[in-house]
Protein backbone atom coordinates (compact mmCIF):
# COMPACT_ATOMS: atom_id res chain seq x y z
CA UNK A 1 0.00 0.00 0.00
CA UNK A 2 2.79 2.31 0.94
CA UNK A 3 4.63 1.37 -2.12
CA UNK A 4 1.62 1.99 -4.07
CA UNK A 5 1.28 5.39 -2.44
CA UNK A 6 4.93 6.16 -3.09
CA UNK A 7 4.62 5.01 -6.63
CA UNK A 8 1.61 7.25 -6.97
CA UNK A 9 3.48 10.18 -5.56
CA UNK A 10 6.42 9.50 -7.80
CA UNK A 11 4.10 9.15 -10.65
CA UNK A 12 2.42 12.38 -9.76
CA UNK A 13 5.76 14.05 -9.41
CA UNK A 14 6.97 12.80 -12.83
CA UNK A 15 3.73 13.78 -14.39
CA UNK A 16 4.03 17.17 -12.74
CA UNK A 17 7.49 17.63 -14.17
CA UNK A 18 6.34 16.44 -17.52
CA UNK A 19 3.32 18.75 -17.50
CA UNK A 20 5.44 21.60 -16.28
CA UNK A 21 7.84 21.01 -19.15
CA UNK A 22 5.02 20.78 -21.65
CA UNK A 23 3.38 23.80 -20.22
CA UNK A 24 6.60 25.77 -20.60
CA UNK A 25 6.75 24.74 -24.22
CA UNK A 26 3.14 25.77 -24.82
CA UNK A 27 3.70 29.07 -23.07
CA UNK A 28 6.74 29.75 -25.27
CA UNK A 29 4.78 28.89 -28.40
CA UNK A 30 1.92 31.10 -27.38
CA UNK A 31 4.29 33.94 -26.60
CA UNK A 32 5.88 33.50 -30.00
CA UNK A 33 2.48 33.51 -31.66
CA UNK A 34 1.48 36.53 -29.73
CA UNK A 35 4.62 38.29 -30.81
CA UNK A 36 3.97 37.34 -34.42
CA UNK A 37 0.44 38.59 -34.16
CA UNK A 38 1.63 41.87 -32.75
CA UNK A 39 4.11 42.16 -35.57
CA UNK A 40 1.44 41.28 -38.05
CA UNK A 41 -0.92 43.87 -36.63
CA UNK A 42 1.80 46.46 -36.85
CA UNK A 43 2.49 45.46 -40.42
CA UNK A 44 -1.25 45.50 -41.31
CA UNK A 45 -1.51 48.95 -39.87
CA UNK A 46 1.10 50.15 -42.39
CA UNK A 47 -0.64 48.26 -45.33
CA UNK A 48 -3.98 49.74 -44.48
CA UNK A 49 -2.50 53.20 -44.71
CA UNK A 50 -1.02 52.43 -48.09
CA UNK A 51 -4.24 50.85 -49.16
CA UNK A 52 -6.23 53.82 -48.06
CA UNK A 53 -3.86 56.10 -49.92
CA UNK A 54 -4.12 53.91 -52.99
CA UNK A 55 -7.85 53.73 -52.65
CA UNK A 56 -8.04 57.48 -52.56
CA UNK A 57 -5.80 57.64 -55.62
CA UNK A 58 -7.99 55.09 -57.36
CA UNK A 59 -11.10 56.99 -56.48
CA UNK A 60 -9.59 60.17 -57.87
CA UNK A 61 -8.57 58.33 -61.05
CA UNK A 62 -11.96 56.74 -61.26
CA UNK A 63 -13.68 60.11 -60.93
CA UNK A 64 -11.44 61.53 -63.58
CA UNK A 65 -12.00 58.56 -65.84
CA UNK A 66 -15.71 58.69 -65.23
CA UNK A 67 -15.75 62.35 -66.14
CA UNK A 68 -13.76 61.65 -69.29
CA UNK A 69 -15.94 58.71 -70.12
CA UNK A 70 -19.10 60.68 -69.62
CA UNK A 71 -17.68 63.50 -71.70
CA UNK A 72 -16.74 61.08 -74.49
CA UNK A 73 -20.08 59.37 -74.20
CA UNK A 74 -21.77 62.72 -74.51
CA UNK A 75 -19.69 63.55 -77.56
CA UNK A 76 -20.36 60.13 -79.00
CA UNK A 77 -24.06 60.47 -78.48
CA UNK A 78 -23.99 63.90 -80.07
CA UNK A 79 -22.04 62.49 -83.02
CA UNK A 80 -24.43 59.61 -83.27
CA UNK A 81 -27.34 61.99 -83.26
CA UNK A 82 -25.73 64.17 -85.91
CA UNK A 83 -24.85 61.11 -88.05
CA UNK A 84 -28.36 59.77 -87.71
CA UNK A 85 -29.75 63.15 -88.76
CA UNK A 86 -27.30 63.33 -91.68
CA UNK A 87 -28.08 59.76 -92.69
CA UNK A 88 -31.77 60.47 -92.53
CA UNK A 89 -31.33 63.59 -94.68
CA UNK A 90 -29.11 61.73 -97.16
CA UNK A 91 -31.58 58.86 -97.25
CA UNK A 92 -34.40 61.23 -97.99
CA UNK A 93 -32.37 63.00 -100.66
CA UNK A 94 -31.34 59.67 -102.20
CA UNK A 95 -34.95 58.47 -102.15
CA UNK A 96 -36.10 61.70 -103.82
CA UNK A 97 -33.30 61.47 -106.41
CA UNK A 98 -34.05 57.81 -107.03
CA UNK A 99 -37.72 58.49 -107.50
CA UNK A 100 -36.87 61.35 -109.85
CA UNK A 101 -34.42 59.16 -111.78
CA UNK A 102 -36.84 56.25 -112.01
CA UNK A 103 -39.48 58.69 -113.24
CA UNK A 104 -37.01 60.09 -115.75
CA UNK A 105 -35.96 56.61 -116.88
CA UNK A 106 -39.57 55.54 -117.23
CA UNK A 107 -40.31 58.63 -119.29
CA UNK A 108 -37.20 57.96 -121.38
CA UNK A 109 -38.19 54.34 -121.89
CA UNK A 110 -41.69 55.45 -122.80
CA UNK A 111 -40.30 57.94 -125.32
CA UNK A 112 -37.92 55.28 -126.68
CA UNK A 113 -40.80 52.84 -126.99
CA UNK A 114 -42.79 55.43 -128.87
CA UNK A 115 -39.83 56.19 -131.15
CA UNK A 116 -39.12 52.51 -131.79
CA UNK A 117 -42.79 52.01 -132.63
CA UNK A 118 -42.63 54.96 -135.01
CA UNK A 119 -39.43 53.58 -136.55
CA UNK A 120 -41.09 50.19 -136.97
CA UNK A 121 -44.11 51.84 -138.61
CA UNK A 122 -41.80 53.79 -140.91
CA UNK A 123 -39.87 50.62 -141.76
CA UNK A 124 -43.15 48.94 -142.65
CA UNK A 125 -44.00 51.92 -144.84
CA UNK A 126 -40.52 51.86 -146.39
CA UNK A 127 -41.01 48.21 -147.24
CA UNK A 128 -43.87 49.48 -149.36
CA UNK A 129 -41.08 50.77 -151.65
CA UNK A 130 -41.00 47.21 -152.87
CA UNK A 131 -44.07 47.91 -154.99
CA UNK A 132 -42.44 51.12 -156.28
CA UNK A 133 -39.34 49.15 -157.28
CA UNK A 134 -41.56 46.57 -158.97
CA UNK A 135 -43.30 49.38 -160.87
CA UNK A 136 -39.95 50.79 -162.00
CA UNK A 137 -38.85 47.29 -162.90
CA UNK A 138 -41.95 46.83 -165.03
CA UNK A 139 -41.49 50.21 -166.75
CA UNK A 140 -37.80 49.58 -167.41
CA UNK A 141 -38.53 46.10 -168.74
CA UNK A 142 -41.12 47.68 -171.05
CA UNK A 143 -38.54 50.25 -172.16
CA UNK A 144 -35.96 47.56 -172.83
CA UNK A 145 -38.45 45.44 -174.72
CA UNK A 146 -39.30 48.51 -176.78
CA UNK A 147 -35.60 49.03 -177.52
CA UNK A 148 -35.36 45.43 -178.67
CA UNK A 149 -38.37 45.92 -180.94
CA UNK A 150 -36.73 49.04 -182.36
CA UNK A 151 -33.55 47.00 -182.92
CA UNK A 152 -35.51 44.36 -184.81
CA UNK A 153 -37.37 46.98 -186.85
CA UNK A 154 -34.12 48.73 -187.67
CA UNK A 155 -32.62 45.42 -188.78
CA UNK A 156 -35.63 44.99 -191.08
CA UNK A 157 -35.25 48.54 -192.35
CA UNK A 158 -31.56 47.88 -193.00
CA UNK A 159 -32.46 44.77 -194.98
CA UNK A 160 -35.05 46.72 -197.00
CA UNK A 161 -32.52 49.46 -197.72
CA UNK A 162 -30.00 46.82 -198.83
CA UNK A 163 -32.62 45.40 -201.15
CA UNK A 164 -33.43 48.87 -202.54
CA UNK A 165 -29.72 49.44 -203.25
CA UNK A 166 -29.57 46.12 -205.08
CA UNK A 167 -32.78 46.83 -206.92
CA UNK A 168 -31.67 50.34 -207.89
CA UNK A 169 -28.80 48.80 -209.92
CA UNK A 170 -31.20 47.18 -212.40
CA UNK A 171 -33.13 50.36 -213.38
CA UNK A 172 -29.82 52.12 -213.86
CA UNK A 173 -28.66 49.39 -216.24
CA UNK A 174 -31.99 49.43 -218.06
CA UNK A 175 -31.89 53.21 -218.37
CA UNK A 176 -28.36 53.03 -219.81
CA UNK A 177 -29.58 50.46 -222.29
CA UNK A 178 -32.44 52.78 -223.37
CA UNK A 179 -29.96 55.55 -224.25
CA UNK A 180 -31.32 59.11 -224.44
CA UNK A 181 -34.87 57.89 -223.78
CA UNK A 182 -33.79 56.42 -220.52
CA UNK A 183 -31.86 59.46 -219.27
CA UNK A 184 -34.69 60.73 -217.05
CA UNK A 185 -35.28 57.29 -215.69
CA UNK A 186 -31.56 56.94 -215.00
CA UNK A 187 -31.66 60.11 -212.95
CA UNK A 188 -34.55 58.75 -210.90
CA UNK A 189 -32.73 55.44 -210.44
CA UNK A 190 -29.59 57.27 -209.35
CA UNK A 191 -31.59 59.37 -206.88
CA UNK A 192 -33.21 56.21 -205.49
CA UNK A 193 -29.78 54.61 -205.08
CA UNK A 194 -28.47 57.74 -203.42
CA UNK A 195 -31.45 57.78 -201.05
CA UNK A 196 -30.96 54.09 -200.29
CA UNK A 197 -27.27 54.64 -199.48
CA UNK A 198 -28.16 57.56 -197.20
CA UNK A 199 -30.85 55.40 -195.61
CA UNK A 200 -28.26 52.65 -195.06
CA UNK A 201 -25.94 55.13 -193.37
CA UNK A 202 -28.81 56.45 -191.31
CA UNK A 203 -29.82 52.92 -190.34
CA UNK A 204 -26.24 52.16 -189.24
CA UNK A 205 -26.16 55.30 -187.11
CA UNK A 206 -29.57 54.48 -185.75
CA UNK A 207 -28.36 50.96 -184.87
CA UNK A 208 -25.36 52.45 -183.11
CA UNK A 209 -27.59 54.85 -181.20
CA UNK A 210 -29.97 52.03 -180.32
CA UNK A 211 -27.01 50.05 -178.94
CA UNK A 212 -25.97 53.07 -176.91
CA UNK A 213 -29.56 53.52 -175.77
CA UNK A 214 -29.75 49.82 -174.81
CA UNK A 215 -26.54 50.07 -172.77
CA UNK A 216 -27.63 53.24 -170.98
CA UNK A 217 -31.13 51.86 -170.36
CA UNK A 218 -29.82 48.49 -169.17
CA UNK A 219 -27.17 49.91 -166.84
CA UNK A 220 -29.66 52.43 -165.42
CA UNK A 221 -32.32 49.77 -165.04
CA UNK A 222 -29.88 47.38 -163.35
CA UNK A 223 -28.55 50.13 -161.09
CA UNK A 224 -32.11 50.94 -159.97
CA UNK A 225 -32.96 47.27 -159.54
CA UNK A 226 -29.81 46.40 -157.58
CA UNK A 227 -30.03 49.58 -155.48
CA UNK A 228 -33.67 48.77 -154.74
CA UNK A 229 -32.65 45.36 -153.42
CA UNK A 230 -29.88 47.02 -151.42
CA UNK A 231 -32.38 49.45 -149.89
CA UNK A 232 -34.79 46.63 -149.04
CA UNK A 233 -31.95 44.66 -147.41
CA UNK A 234 -30.99 47.75 -145.41
CA UNK A 235 -34.62 48.20 -144.29
CA UNK A 236 -34.81 44.55 -143.20
CA UNK A 237 -31.55 44.99 -141.25
CA UNK A 238 -32.98 48.16 -139.68
CA UNK A 239 -36.14 46.28 -138.74
CA UNK A 240 -34.13 43.52 -137.08
CA UNK A 241 -32.21 46.16 -135.07
CA UNK A 242 -35.48 47.83 -134.05
CA UNK A 243 -36.84 44.49 -132.84
CA UNK A 244 -33.68 43.97 -130.78
CA UNK A 245 -33.98 47.50 -129.37
CA UNK A 246 -37.60 46.87 -128.48
CA UNK A 247 -36.57 43.69 -126.68
CA UNK A 248 -33.88 45.61 -124.73
CA UNK A 249 -36.43 48.30 -123.76
CA UNK A 250 -38.89 45.64 -122.63
CA UNK A 251 -36.19 44.01 -120.48
CA UNK A 252 -35.31 47.45 -119.04
CA UNK A 253 -38.96 48.15 -118.16
CA UNK A 254 -39.29 44.80 -116.44
CA UNK A 255 -36.05 45.44 -114.50
CA UNK A 256 -37.42 48.80 -113.23
CA UNK B 1 -6.43 52.05 -153.46
CA UNK B 2 -6.79 51.40 -157.22
CA UNK B 3 -4.19 48.63 -157.06
CA UNK B 4 -5.91 47.04 -154.09
CA UNK B 5 -9.24 47.06 -155.90
CA UNK B 6 -7.66 45.67 -159.06
CA UNK B 7 -5.89 42.87 -157.17
CA UNK B 8 -9.12 42.07 -155.32
CA UNK B 9 -11.16 42.08 -158.54
CA UNK B 10 -8.66 39.86 -160.35
CA UNK B 11 -8.70 37.39 -157.48
CA UNK B 12 -12.48 37.44 -157.21
CA UNK B 13 -12.85 37.12 -161.00
CA UNK B 14 -10.63 34.05 -161.14
CA UNK B 15 -12.23 32.25 -158.21
CA UNK B 16 -15.78 33.21 -159.20
CA UNK B 17 -15.33 31.76 -162.65
CA UNK B 18 -13.65 28.70 -161.18
CA UNK B 19 -16.37 28.10 -158.61
CA UNK B 20 -19.31 29.56 -160.45
CA UNK B 21 -19.00 27.32 -163.46
CA UNK B 22 -19.11 23.60 -162.96
CA UNK B 23 -18.62 23.33 -166.73
CA UNK B 24 -15.03 24.42 -166.43
CA UNK B 25 -14.08 21.37 -164.43
CA UNK B 26 -16.30 19.04 -166.44
CA UNK B 27 -14.83 20.20 -169.74
CA UNK B 28 -11.27 20.53 -168.46
CA UNK B 29 -11.24 24.17 -169.43
CA UNK B 30 -8.73 26.71 -168.17
CA UNK B 31 -9.36 30.05 -166.54
CA UNK B 32 -6.82 32.67 -167.51
CA UNK B 33 -6.49 36.25 -166.37
CA UNK B 34 -5.91 38.86 -169.08
CA UNK B 35 -4.83 42.46 -168.71
CA UNK B 36 -7.53 43.95 -170.95
CA UNK B 37 -10.71 43.12 -172.84
CA UNK B 38 -9.02 42.63 -176.24
CA UNK B 39 -9.56 38.83 -176.30
CA UNK B 40 -13.31 39.45 -176.09
CA UNK B 41 -13.52 41.54 -179.26
CA UNK B 42 -14.72 38.62 -181.38
CA UNK B 43 -17.71 37.78 -179.18
CA UNK B 44 -21.15 38.68 -180.45
CA UNK B 45 -23.09 39.13 -177.24
CA UNK B 46 -22.65 39.70 -173.54
CA UNK B 47 -24.71 39.30 -170.40
CA UNK B 48 -24.66 42.17 -167.95
CA UNK B 49 -25.38 42.07 -164.21
CA UNK B 50 -24.94 45.00 -161.81
CA UNK B 51 -23.88 44.76 -158.18
CA UNK B 52 -24.72 47.99 -156.42
CA UNK B 53 -23.84 49.50 -153.08
CA UNK B 54 -24.22 53.12 -152.05
CA UNK B 55 -20.49 53.65 -152.51
CA UNK B 56 -19.73 51.75 -155.69
CA UNK B 57 -21.11 49.43 -158.32
CA UNK B 58 -19.59 46.49 -160.09
CA UNK B 59 -20.68 45.65 -163.62
CA UNK B 60 -20.17 41.96 -164.30
CA UNK B 61 -20.24 40.95 -167.95
CA UNK B 62 -20.07 37.46 -169.44
CA UNK B 63 -18.87 37.54 -173.05
CA UNK B 64 -20.05 34.82 -175.39
CA UNK B 65 -21.28 34.01 -178.88
CA UNK B 66 -24.33 32.05 -179.77
CA UNK B 67 -22.54 29.33 -181.75
CA UNK B 68 -22.26 25.55 -181.72
CA UNK B 69 -18.87 25.62 -180.01
CA UNK B 70 -20.23 27.61 -177.06
CA UNK B 71 -23.37 25.52 -177.01
CA UNK B 72 -21.24 22.41 -176.78
CA UNK B 73 -19.38 23.98 -173.87
CA UNK B 74 -22.56 24.88 -172.00
CA UNK B 75 -24.81 21.96 -172.97
CA UNK B 76 -22.58 19.55 -174.84
CA UNK B 77 -22.31 15.81 -174.67
CA UNK B 78 -19.01 14.16 -173.87
CA UNK B 79 -17.52 14.44 -177.34
CA UNK B 80 -14.00 15.76 -177.06
CA UNK B 81 -13.62 16.09 -180.81
CA UNK B 82 -16.13 18.90 -181.10
CA UNK B 83 -15.23 21.83 -183.30
CA UNK B 84 -16.85 25.14 -184.02
CA UNK B 85 -18.29 23.71 -187.26
CA UNK B 86 -20.28 20.94 -185.63
CA UNK B 87 -23.81 21.88 -184.82
CA UNK B 88 -25.77 20.96 -181.70
CA UNK B 89 -29.46 21.32 -181.49
CA UNK B 90 -29.72 23.52 -178.42
CA UNK B 91 -32.59 25.99 -178.70
CA UNK B 92 -31.54 29.62 -178.35
CA UNK B 93 -33.93 30.22 -175.48
CA UNK B 94 -32.41 27.33 -173.52
CA UNK B 95 -28.89 28.54 -174.35
CA UNK B 96 -29.62 32.08 -173.20
CA UNK B 97 -31.29 30.79 -170.04
CA UNK B 98 -28.17 28.81 -169.22
CA UNK B 99 -25.97 31.84 -169.87
CA UNK B 100 -28.23 33.92 -167.61
CA UNK B 101 -28.00 31.31 -164.83
CA UNK B 102 -24.26 31.14 -165.29
CA UNK B 103 -24.00 34.93 -165.00
CA UNK B 104 -26.16 34.79 -161.86
CA UNK B 105 -23.99 32.08 -160.34
CA UNK B 106 -20.74 33.88 -161.09
CA UNK B 107 -21.97 37.28 -159.98
CA UNK B 108 -23.47 35.70 -156.86
CA UNK B 109 -20.02 34.40 -156.01
CA UNK B 110 -18.54 37.87 -156.67
CA UNK B 111 -21.21 39.32 -154.37
CA UNK B 112 -20.42 36.87 -151.56
CA UNK B 113 -16.70 37.70 -151.86
CA UNK B 114 -17.40 41.44 -151.77
CA UNK B 115 -19.82 41.09 -148.87
CA UNK B 116 -16.97 39.93 -146.63
CA UNK B 117 -15.75 43.55 -146.62
CA UNK B 118 -18.86 45.48 -147.60
CA UNK B 119 -22.13 44.09 -146.27
CA UNK B 120 -24.70 46.11 -148.18
CA UNK B 121 -24.91 44.94 -151.79
CA UNK B 122 -27.82 44.52 -154.15
CA UNK B 123 -27.72 42.42 -157.31
CA UNK B 124 -29.73 42.95 -160.47
CA UNK B 125 -31.13 40.36 -162.82
CA UNK B 126 -29.08 39.57 -165.96
CA UNK B 127 -29.71 41.24 -169.33
CA UNK B 128 -28.33 40.21 -172.67
CA UNK B 129 -26.96 42.82 -175.09
CA UNK B 130 -25.17 42.85 -178.46
CA UNK B 131 -21.40 42.96 -177.97
CA UNK B 132 -21.12 46.40 -179.57
CA UNK B 133 -22.70 47.59 -176.37
CA UNK B 134 -19.65 46.42 -174.41
CA UNK B 135 -17.43 48.82 -176.34
CA UNK B 136 -19.81 51.62 -175.43
CA UNK B 137 -19.77 50.42 -171.83
CA UNK B 138 -15.98 50.55 -171.81
CA UNK B 139 -16.05 54.24 -172.77
CA UNK B 140 -17.13 55.00 -169.20
CA UNK B 141 -14.52 55.60 -166.54
CA UNK B 142 -13.81 52.78 -164.07
CA UNK B 143 -11.50 52.78 -161.08
CA UNK B 144 -10.52 49.19 -161.82
CA UNK B 145 -11.34 46.52 -164.34
CA UNK B 146 -10.53 42.85 -164.40
CA UNK B 147 -10.80 40.46 -167.31
CA UNK B 148 -10.69 36.69 -167.24
CA UNK B 149 -11.18 34.25 -170.09
CA UNK B 150 -12.14 30.60 -170.29
CA UNK B 151 -10.12 28.52 -172.71
CA UNK B 152 -11.70 25.35 -174.01
CA UNK B 153 -10.13 23.20 -176.73
CA UNK B 154 -7.53 25.96 -177.16
CA UNK B 155 -10.21 28.52 -177.96
CA UNK B 156 -11.57 31.36 -175.89
CA UNK B 157 -15.13 30.23 -175.28
CA UNK B 158 -16.26 32.73 -172.62
CA UNK B 159 -14.99 35.85 -170.92
CA UNK B 160 -15.71 37.60 -167.65
CA UNK B 161 -15.16 41.31 -167.12
CA UNK B 162 -15.63 42.99 -163.75
CA UNK B 163 -15.83 46.77 -164.01
CA UNK B 164 -15.55 48.67 -160.75
CA UNK B 165 -17.05 52.18 -160.57
CA UNK B 166 -16.95 53.96 -157.24
CA UNK B 167 -19.17 56.90 -156.42
CA UNK B 168 -17.12 58.04 -153.43
CA UNK B 169 -13.76 57.36 -151.80
CA UNK B 170 -13.73 53.90 -150.30
CA UNK B 171 -12.37 52.93 -146.92
CA UNK B 172 -11.99 49.21 -147.42
CA UNK B 173 -9.78 46.88 -149.39
CA UNK B 174 -11.25 44.19 -151.60
CA UNK B 175 -10.39 40.70 -150.40
CA UNK B 176 -7.80 38.55 -152.11
CA UNK B 177 -9.76 35.34 -152.35
CA UNK B 178 -7.76 32.25 -151.47
CA UNK B 179 -10.45 29.68 -152.15
CA UNK B 180 -9.87 29.25 -155.85
CA UNK B 181 -7.08 26.71 -156.14
CA UNK B 182 -8.78 23.63 -154.80
CA UNK B 183 -10.56 22.37 -157.87
CA UNK B 184 -7.65 21.30 -160.03
CA UNK B 185 -8.31 24.16 -162.39
CA UNK B 186 -5.57 26.12 -164.07
CA UNK B 187 -6.21 29.23 -162.06
CA UNK B 188 -3.77 32.04 -161.73
CA UNK B 189 -2.29 31.86 -165.22
CA UNK B 190 -1.50 35.19 -166.78
CA UNK B 191 -1.55 36.05 -170.43
CA UNK B 192 -0.52 39.39 -171.79
CA UNK B 193 -2.14 40.91 -174.86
Amino acid sequence: MLYSFIALLVGIAVSGVFFYFKLSQVRELLEQQHQEEIESIEHNKIDRKTLRSKEQQWQRNLSKLTEEYESQLDELQQNQRRTAEQFSAEKEKFRTDLVRQVDGTQQLIYRMERNVQRLQQESEMLLGLHTTFERWDESMTGLMNQTEVMHTQNELLYQIVQNIITLSLNPAMEAARAGDFGRGFAMVASEIKELAIRSEELSKNYKNNLNKHAVVTTTTFQDIQASGKLILTAIHTKQALEDKLEHVILSGTQAI
Amino acid sequence: MGNNILAGLNSIGMTSLGHGMSYIKQREARVIHCTNAEPFRGFLEFTLITLASYKFRVLATIHFSNDSFTKYFTHGVSDPEVTANQSYCVPDAQFYDTLGEMANEITGKVKRELETVFPYLGMSTPNRLPHQGFELLMREEYQAESHTKVIFNDQCVLGLSLLFAQTEELDFVLPLSSSGNDSGLSLGELELF
